[in-house]
This record gives structure tokens, C-alpha cells and sequence, in this order.
């Protein structure tokens, strides 16, 4: 075979093959209802809102950008919650009536007079949230405010503080070629081989056990500012400590999936490193609720460590959902019932 | 772009499609490389190409006057070509650090200048094809070669984009015959030129970055952290990261050529199994240390003198070989220690069968080496002296992953395997098997690769 010939029977049997190994991938993923690049989703998100029960209910919708059952500006004496979260009160592939955000006014005592704003979107961080209760707060006047934030938080200052180390090269290239990049980076392949080899490789680093002392302190500043919005706002701001599929008693236990996942978004902490960090925040959280003189709901009680709750090592199912509704609501009807007992006396 | 992004995943085979529809026809051929170079290039930082085709026009025009003109005039346009090809690396490399030591020595003075020195931005590979244009003007000044005739062929010659960015720094007389007559791509060292692509890659992303990530970062960021085990190791990783980095990228760059019909001189030859320092740099980045021996050191009257005027060609060379590779202190004492090393072991014996001596004498001459690697990586004397002082300490336990101690391995018994077995091995055995079967090989490290990948390193001399 001589050169040319050579070099097109290679590049065709690699990318067929290549191409080959995607298709099959994606299969499973699409059957699974994973987005893929190449057959696309299943079942649709707007499918699930066009369903007779769900939709026009839910959002979001151009006019109403929240994942919650779609009320007006507020007019009467309603409860109005408001949950700061990210992708934790999304929810993923889980129907937007079996979140926790839209199930927690069912078993609140004023029922039918209790709605929910979930102001909440993936990958959304605590600044963010402040950022979208200012921008609506006014519209939708909530009475509560409760966040749920820590994991995304700990990822995103573990960026700050390997980003020094690789700066993020600057584009002065002729041709633009990020979107194919992006687009590479979404196959099922990629995915695939940089989960499983890459995480692999990544657990075998040199992950510190904590994080420098400096990043609870701008934890705690984040904490802060989110309650002084709410209060300058008018709104009773509310914590929620932050529960994981696994402590440090079972992390063991931990499926290697799971821990190879794990470092996709952990790149500076090991999982134990993590798991403390987590310990040590929800401390903080405790500090600043009772320095501030506001609620803390513990979530962690019933749910942490307990992998039945969780899809994934910090994402509810749909049965982890349902506990941390009945945990705030339980919460929010109590405090409901001091403000009556005090309004009586 | 670099070779292991997806960006060249996709300009090779689809640069490599053009070149082979018009290869036959000389001067589209021509066309096609230089198109194709400059575009490889300015996927990088489009503005800096510029710099590349002014080199190119003013050495172009130099080699052809020099050709022409009389002895006095030959030697003020050498004086021309040095003075624009050594006033932009110096602009662009070294500014900065003139600037910076300059702020520093007026600030004992109480006069204070502003900070300006971050505004120029390296442009990669200048030191590359900074060597390769003067190599040319010296040559033709030296009457070694005649001028190259065809503008294009000179253009190509200087932007050849498999070695631009970070060599083999290639000689006018060894590249501009091969596009001066028709190519020829036999279809062994095709095979092997795609083999070489393939085993850069190798070295490049599942050695050099697993060294890097697994160990060397980690270490050299705070060796304080580190037992004197860990460090030791820490030393080794860097020595087999930077060779498998910068080796990787050759074998690459030689790989390409290949699939093209073109030779670049090879650049490494096992470096680490040298027996003395000078047999070092017959060994490592054979395309520099022969242009420092051939441009600067006999230049400087090389060994034809006192045995002290050969000292001194050799610490100069050694020192200016340190400075080639940035304006910062490590590299000139980098360089110095060369120098010494070279000057003391001036007379060693190369052992030429294979003896108990002869290990001995790898095993002193690669820490050598090494040690003069902890002087290249460190960021500052405080950290040097942190290493140093962590390594007297004699601890021996151990944070390293079994990872990474089996990519270490990996590296030093692919460094040892005999050569005549690798040959065997890739230029008959696997050449031998179904297009099939070695398709699947490949398309399997491909795959090794992209998971391997993690972030997006680039080479350690696109730096240089």
C-alpha cells in the first residue's frame, strides 16, 4: 500500500471506529434521558411541562424564570418562600413536581395559602442568588428566604486556588475554535474517558486535606451578605446546614464511580479533605446563625451520610427531595406557630 | 495550537489531505506548507506572526545580497541580520527582565519607573526560529551555502510548522535541498513517521503531565511539605518530565515531517544514559547544543587555545546556552553549573562496551543532571534553598501515589530498553500487522490520550 492510501485507510478506520464507540455511548446515555451531542434527548424538559399536570403550572417561562409552580406578584397575605439553591433544587431529571422547592407548601399549615419561588438555576452560587433576589424580590415579595449553598461554594474557591497554577490561556487565535471544543467536550466518549481515566488519575494526585484558612472566612463573608440582603429586603432569611450521601463514617463505602465523578469538580481537596471542609462549614453556619440571630434548619440530622437520599454524592432523589420539604416545612411551621403564640400574647 | 489539542487533532489530517492532492506540483506544494504553517501559527496569537515574516524578509534579502557583495559590505549585512534577529528576541524576551531589574536598581535610588515590562507577551517559539534564520545568514556569510533563490522556499524553510514552535532547530542546508527537489513519502517511513506522532503524544501527556500532576507541582510549589524521599523523587520526576515533554514534542515534529517527506535531524538520544556531560549534550537537544558549538563556541576560538581560553568558550557558551532559555537567574546559574561540570569532566573516558564502570558512571553523570534540573525548576532562591534544606533531612517516607511511581518507572525502563529491540519492534514486528488491527492500536491511545488529558498543559519550551 503506498503512502496516500495508507494515510486514508487510518483515518478512516480510527474515525469510524471513534465514531462507533460514540454512537454506542450515546445510545445508553439517550436511553437513559441524558442529553447527547449526536441523537440529542429523549424526553425533552418541555415535554415534561406540556404534560396535563404539570404545565402551564410550572416554570420557567420568559416571564416567570423559576422552577416552581407559576404565581403572580404578590397581592393578599400569602406566605411567600423564596429558596436560594443551585442545582440542588433543580433537580435535574426529576419532575418539577417532585422537587423539594414545590413540595414543601404542601405540609405547611397555611396550605393553599403558601407558595413557593425557587430561585434557584445549576451552578448558581451564593452571590448569584443575592444577585436574583435583588433583581425580584420586589415583584414577588417573599417572607422567607432560605438558602441552601456549600458544595458548589467549595468547588468553586477550590478553582480560585488551582487556577493559579494553569492560567486559563488567553484566545488570540486566527479561528475561534471553543464551540467545537465545548461541543467534543459534551460527547459521550469524552465524557466517559474523562471520568473514569481522568478522575482515576486525579485521585491519584497530592489532594490537600483543607482547604487555607482564608476560604471559610470568604465563606462566611458570602453567608453574611446574603443575610444582610434579605434583611435590607425585608425578608426573614433562613440557613439550612448542607447534608451528603456520605460522612466520613461510610465515605469507604463510596462507589469508585461516584469518587471518580467526585474529583471532576473537586481538583484541590481529596474526598475526606472535602468531606471535613463540609464538617467545618456547617459549623460555620451554626456560628453565624447564632451571632446573627437567625434560623438554621438541620437537614443534617436526618439525611447526612445517608446515601438512600441522594442520586449522587450531594443531588437528592426523589425520596431525598420529599425529606428536605418535610424538613423546612416542619421548620416553617413551627416558626409560624411562635409568631402566632407571640402575636396572642 | 499545540499538538495534543483537539485544534491540531483536526488541522493535521485535514492539512495533510491538501498536501497530498498537491504535493507533486512543487509550487502549490510550497504554497500549501507555508498556508498551512503560518495558520498553525497564528492559532496561537495571530498578531505575532508578523514577526516570523519580517525575520523572513529581511534574512531573505540579506542571504541573497550576501551572496553577491563584497567581503566588507558581507560583513556589515551580517552585522544587519544579527542586529534585527537579536534586537527582536531581545525586545521580546528580554525586556521584561531588564525592565523588572532595572526597576529594582533605580528603586535603591529612590527613582521609580511604572510598570510597563507585562505588556509584552512572549511570542512562542522565537528562540526557535530566531536560531534557525541566523544559521542561515551565517552560513551563506561563512560560504557554506549559497541563498535560497525562491522566496516561498525560504518562507517554508523558516515557518515549517511541525519544529517552529519549539525545534529541532533545523540548518538551511539540511531542510531547503529536501523542497528543492520533488518529495517523495515511501509508505515505511510514513509508518513511521505516524508511529513517532503517536509516541510523542505518549510521552507528552500519559509521562510528562502525569509527572507533572502526580508529583513535580506539588513538590516544587513547597518542597517544605515534602520528605527528603519525596523530594528525591520529586527531582527524578522533573528530569523524565522535561525530557518527555521536550522529546515528545521532537519525536512529534519528526513524525509530521515524516508523513510530509521531509527529515528533521533527530534531537534527543537517550540523554540520561550519557557518561559524562559533554557525551550529555551530544545527547540532549542536539539541535541547540550543536548550533551553540557551531555559531558560539567556535566563534569564540572553541578548544584552539590555552587551556584556559578553552575554559572560558566553554563557560560563555554554557552561560548564553542557560540565557537562551529566559532572562531569569535560574537559567544563568543553570547554565554556569554546565559550564563548571563540563570544564571539570573535560577529559573523562567514554566506557565503550558495556561494564560495571560504565553504570557508575550514568548513574554520577544523571544526577549531575538532575541536580542541575532542580536549578532550572525552582522559582526562586528561597525555594532552592528550601529543597536543599528538605533533602538534607533524610526523611523516607513516602506521599506519592502508586501512580506515580509507576509512570516513573515507565519512563526510566523505556529510557534503558535497547535500542535495536524498540527497532525491531516498531519497524518490522507492528509494521507487519493488518491496517486493521493497528488502526484499533491507535485509535486506543487516542482514546488514552483524551481521558489521560488532564487540563490543558502545554509544552514546557513553547515557553523558550
Amino acid at each position: 500500500m503506498n503512502a496516500i492510501k495508507l494515510f486514508y485507510a487510518y483515518i478512516f478506520t480510527i474515525a469510524a471506529l471513534i465514531i462507533c464507540a460514540e454512537l454506542l455511548l450515546e445510545y445508553r446515555h439517550y436511553n437513559l434521558g441524558y442529553t447527547t451531542p449526536i441523537l440529542g434527548t429523549k424526553a425533552p424538559q418541555e415535554k415534561e411541562y406540556s404534560s396535563p399536570q404539570l404545565s402551564p403550572k410550572f416554570g420557567p417561562t420568559e416571564a416567570f424564570p423559576f422552577k416552581s409552580r407559576i404565581i403572580l406578584p404578590k397581592k393578599t397575605t400569602q406566605l411567600r418562600l423564596w429558596i436560594a439553591s443551585s442545582s440542588h433544587a433543580v433537580g435535574g431529571r426529576t419532575p418539577a413536581k417532585d422537587i423539594f422547592p414545590n413540595l414543601i407548601c404542601k405540609a405547611i399549615s397555611t396550605t393553599g395559602n403558601c407558595e413557593t419561588i425557587n430561585g434557584s438555576g445549576p451552578g448558581m452560587l451564593i452571590n448569584e442568588n443575592i444577585q436574583l433576589l435583588r433583581k425580584y424580590a420586589k415583584t414577588y415579595q417573599p417572607d422567607y428566604a432560605i438558602l441552601y449553598q456549600m458544595s458548589l461554594e467549595i468547588s468553586n474557591q477550590q478553582k480560585l486556588l488551582t487556577s493559579s497554577r494553569v492560567p486559563p490561556p488567553k484566545n488570540h487565535a486566527i479561528i475561534n475554535t471553543d464551540y467545537l471544543t465545548k461541543w467534543l467536550q459534551q460527547t459521550s466518549l469524552y465524557t466517559h474517558l474523562s471520568d473514569y481515566i481522568g478522575g482515576n488519575i486525579k485521585l491519584s494526585g497530592l489532594l490537600k486535606e483543607e482547604l487555607p484558612p482564608s476560604m471559610a472566612t470568604d465563606f462566611e463573608n458570602r453567608i453574611i451578605s446574603f443575610i444582610n440582603t434579605c434583611r435590607e429586603l425585608n425578608i426573614t432569611p433562613i440557613l439550612t446546614n448542607f447534608s451528603v450521601s456520605h460522612d466520613l463514617s461510610n465515605l469507604a463505602n463510596m462507589h469508585y464511580s461516584e469518587r471518580t465523578n467526585f474529583v471532576k469538580y473537586n481538583s484541590y481537596l481529596s474526598p475526606t479533605g472535602w468531606v471535613k471542609t463540609l464538617d467545618q462549614y456547617n459549623s460555620l453556619l451554626l456560628d453565624i446563625a447564632k451571632k446573627h440571630e437567625i434560623e438554621l434548619i438541620d437537614s443534617r440530622t436526618v439525611m447526612n451520610g445517608k446515601p438512600e437520599y441522594f442520586s449522587d454524592f450531594i443531588h437528592f432523589n426523589k425520596r431525598g427531595h420529599a425529606a428536605l420539604a418535610q424538613i423546612i416545612s416542619s421548620h416553617i411551621n413551627a416558626t409560624l406557630e411562635t409568631e402566632h403564640t407571640q402575636d396572642d400574647i | 495550537m499545540t499538538f495534543n489539542s483537539i485544534n491540531f487533532a483536526l488541522f493535521l489530517p485535514i492539512f495533510l489531505i491538501l498536501f497530498y492532492s498537491t504535493y507533486k506540483q512543487e509550487r502549490l506544494r510550497d504554497i500549501i506548507l507555508l498556508i498551512g504553517s503560518y495558520i498553525f501559527y497564528m492559532f496561537w496569537y495571530w498578531q505575532y506572526a508578523a514577526l516570523i515574516a519580517l525575520s523572513t524578509i529581511v534574512d531573505f534579502h540579506i542571504g541573497k545580497r550576501l551572496d553577491s557583495e563584497k567581503q566588507q559590505n558581507r560583513l556589515a549585512l551580517l552585522i544587519t541580520s544579527l542586529t534585527v534577529n537579536l534586537g527582536i528576541l531581545a525586545t521580546f524576551k528580554y525586556y521584561n527582565f531588564f525592565y523588572e531589574s532595572s526597576q529594582l536598581a533605580l528603586g535603591l535610588f529612590g527613582i521609580f519607573i511604572p510598570d510597563l515590562y507585562h505588556q509584552l507577551l512572549l511570542p512562542v517559539g522565537i528562540s526557535f526560529y530566531t536560531f534557525q534564520t541566523l544559521s542561515y545568514t551565517i552560513d551563506i556569510y561563512r560560504k557554506k551555502i549559497s541563498h535560497e533563490p525562491s522566496f516561498t522556499k525560504f518562507a517554508v524553510f523558516v515557518s515549517f510548522f511541525p519544529q517552529l514552535v519549539a525545534g529541532p532547530i533545523v540548518r538551511a542546508k539540511d531542510f531547503l535541498p529536501q523542497i528543492n527537489s520533488p518529495i517523495t513519502i515511501n509508505s515505511k517511513d510514513w509508518e513511521l513517521g505516524f508511529q513517532m506522532i503517536f509516541l510523542g503524544l505518549f510521552k507528552k501527556i500519559i509521562i510528562a503531565d502525569l509527572l507533572a500532576y502526580l508529583a513535580v507541582d506539588a513538590v516544587f510549589d513547597n518542597p517544605s511539605t515534602f520528605s527528603s524521599f519525596d523530594l528525591l523523587m520529586g527531582i527524578y520526576a522533573y528530569s523524565f518530565q522535561i525530557y518527555c515533554d521536550f522529546s515528545g514534542y521532537s519525536d512529534i515534529a519528526i513524525g509530521i515531517a515524516l508523513l510530509l517527506g521531509l527529515k528533521l535531524p533527530i534531537n534527543f538520544n537517550r540523554p540520561y544514559l550519557a557518561q559524562s556531560p559533554s557525551d550529555f549534550w551530544k545527547r540532549w537537544h542536539i539541535s541547540l547544543s550543536g548550533w551553540l558549538r557551531d555559531y558560539l563556541y567556535i566563534s569564540l576560538g572553541g578548544n584552539k587555545g590555552s587551556r584556559f581560553f578553552t575554559y572560558r568558550n566553554l563557560m560563555i557558551t554554557m552561560l548564553l546556552g542557560g540565557l537562551w532559555h529566559g532572562a531569569a537567574f535560574n537559567f544563568l546559574l543553570w547554565g554556569a553549573f554546565h559550564g563548571l561540570i563540563l570544564i571539570l569532566t573535560r577529559n573523562a573516558i567514554i566506557e565503550q562496551s558495556f561494564n560495571l564502570k560504565m553504570i557508575g558512571k550514568i548513574i554520577i553523570n544523571f544526577h549531575l543532571i538532575a541536580f542541575s534540573w532542580l536549578l532550572f525548576r525552582v522559582s526562586d532562591i528561597n525555594t532552592f534553598n528550601e529543597y536543599i534544606g528538605g533533602l538534607s533531612e533524610l526523611s523516607l517516607t513516602s506521599s506519592l501515589s502508586p501512580l506515580f511511581y509507576l509512570v516513573l518507572s515507565t519512563a526510566i525502563i523505556a529510557h534503558v530498553i535497547p535500542r535495536n529491540f524498540i527497532e525491531r519492534i516498531t519497524t518490522k514486528d507492528f509494521i507487519a500487522l493488518p491496517t486493521l488491527f493497528k488502526s484499533s492500536v491507535y485509535a486506543g491511545l487516542l482514546l488514552l490520550f483524551v481521558g489521560a488529558s488532564i487540563g490543558t498543559p502545554t509544552f514546557i519550551y513553547f515557553q523558550f
